[in-house]
């Protein structure tokens, strides 16, 4: 996992280098490597500001105005709101801060869609021919060609449909698209899957039923 | 209550091409047909041909059933898939292997109910092989496809049970995740 970081605003370079030298000592309650640093234009994952310094309290304003993760740090933290830090810093409370910004972290990285999730939600798959093999591949396989026979889904939508995993359907499009049967369609929009004439499980329940009368499971 | 449910299993396909064997194969109760005497040309293949339809069924329990229609391929019996066409789990194309001609009754098939079959889940069955299939598989996958259809083309023996057995499974696959 890629390092975090902590912004640093309106400090001067002592307090920057305490700062440094508790990161060491709180390192192993961590999840994740930080680093700090001092640029106000980065993004980064937390930031600290100065509320001694005269411009440091609309500045911690603007940031938490944007949604950014800021909090103040002040000689006497109880004169500004809850949360702000004591000024020079204390361990526990920057452990705290850290923490705080690593699981906010491990929130976005949760619910910020992936590349390749976007892209198995916008590329579209339709079968151009249904494979002359297809009884020697997995039967799981055989609902992904049934699903887009007469449609164009995407992988997640076929994912959905058939009650299989993901990657169980980008296996199978794999081999699909190295055969050149099917043809992929990029779309942007995110389009319901599911039509309203659809009955999930009625004809499967039925199917199981026929298969069963002719001997066979 | 004794609400009887049905569903409809179609066989479409040319004289001779097995549609009562097919039915026959599975059918709870004697297949009943309108099989009448050839009086025509085709009292060569075969002493009697179906021209009404093919009727049987099969008992899924719990008061429902498959009922299991033989159509002629033809145009002059389009009418008879309307009376079918509720409730329809698919249809099944088949394509007689040993007849001299055979995707000429699939065209037929094809020009009549291209688009009754483009809106149902199909199978399209080479039945009566011998020998090598792989050619006329391919041709009956190209004549679907120029008629705007995808779906499996897979060689039985109409006799069979299992093959039978793979034909429906086939079919209630589209069904169920396809979207027709
Ligand atoms: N060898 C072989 N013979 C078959 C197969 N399927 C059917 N037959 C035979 O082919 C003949 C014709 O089959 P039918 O089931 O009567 O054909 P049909 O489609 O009902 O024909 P019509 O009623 O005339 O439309 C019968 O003698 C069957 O036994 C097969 O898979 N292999
Ligand atoms: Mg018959």
């Amino acid at each position: 996992m890629s390092e975090l970081s902590v912004t640093c605003l309106l400090f001067d370079e002592d307090q920057l280098k305490a700062l440094l030298s508790i990161l060491p000592l709180i390192r192993k309650y961590l999840d994740r490597e930080w680093q700090v640093d001092t640029d106000p234009s980065s993004v980064s994952d937390v930031v600290v500001v100065n509320l001694d310094d005269s411009a440091g309290g609309p500045l911690l304003e603007a940031l938490v105005g944007k949604g950014v993760h800021a909090v103040g740090c002040a000689r006497h933290p109880r004169l500004h709101v809850a949360g702000t830090l004591h000024r020079p810093f204390r361990g526990y409370e920057v452990l705290a801060l850290l923490q705080e910004g690593e699981r906010r972290a491990f929130d976005r990285s949760r619910s910020r869609p992936s590349r390749r999730d976007l892209e198995s939600e916008v590329r579209r798959f339709a079968l151009a021919e249904w494979p002359a093999e297809f009884r020697e591949w997995p039967k799981e396989w055989w609902r992904v060609l049934a699903a887009i026979r007469t449609n164009c889904l995407s992988a997640v939508q076929i994912a959905q449909r058939c009650d299989l995993p993901e990657a169980e359907v980008m296996a199978c499009l794999d081999i699909l698209q190295e055969r050149k049967a099917v043809s992929v369609r990029v779309d942007i929009e995110i389009l319901d899957s599911t039509k309203g004439g659809r009955r999930p499980g009625f004809w499967r329940r039925i199917g199981a039923r026929v298969s069963d009368l002719l001997g066979r499971l | 209550m004794d609400r009887k449910i049905t569903y409809k299993l179609v066989f479409i396909g040319a004289p001779g091409s097995g549609k009562s064997t097919c039915i026959g194969a599975v059918s709870d109760i004697p297949v009943v047909s309108t099989d009448v005497a050839c009086t025509d040309g085709l009292a060569s293949i075969k002493e009697t041909t179906t021209v009404a339809l093919d009727y049987g069924e099969m008992s899924l329990g719990d008061g429902e059933r498959l009922l299991l229609y033989g159509l002629p391929g033809q145009s002059r019996f389009t009418f008879m898939f309307d009376t079918v066409a509720e409730n329809l789990a698919g249809v099944v194309m088949l394509i007689d292997a040993s007849s001299a001609a055979p995707l000429e009754g699939l065209e037929e098939t094809l020009r009549t109910y291209a688009g009754r079959i483009g809106e149902t889940p199909f199978v399209a069955a080479i039945n009566k092989v011998q020998g090598n299939v792989d050619a006329l598989r391919e041709q009956v996958a190209e004549t679907l496809r120029r008629h705007g259809l995808v779906g499996p083309v897979i060689v039985v023996d109409a006799r069979r049970r299992e093959d039978m057995a793979l034909i429906f499974d086939l079919v209630f696959l589209c069904a169920e995740y396809s979207d027709v």
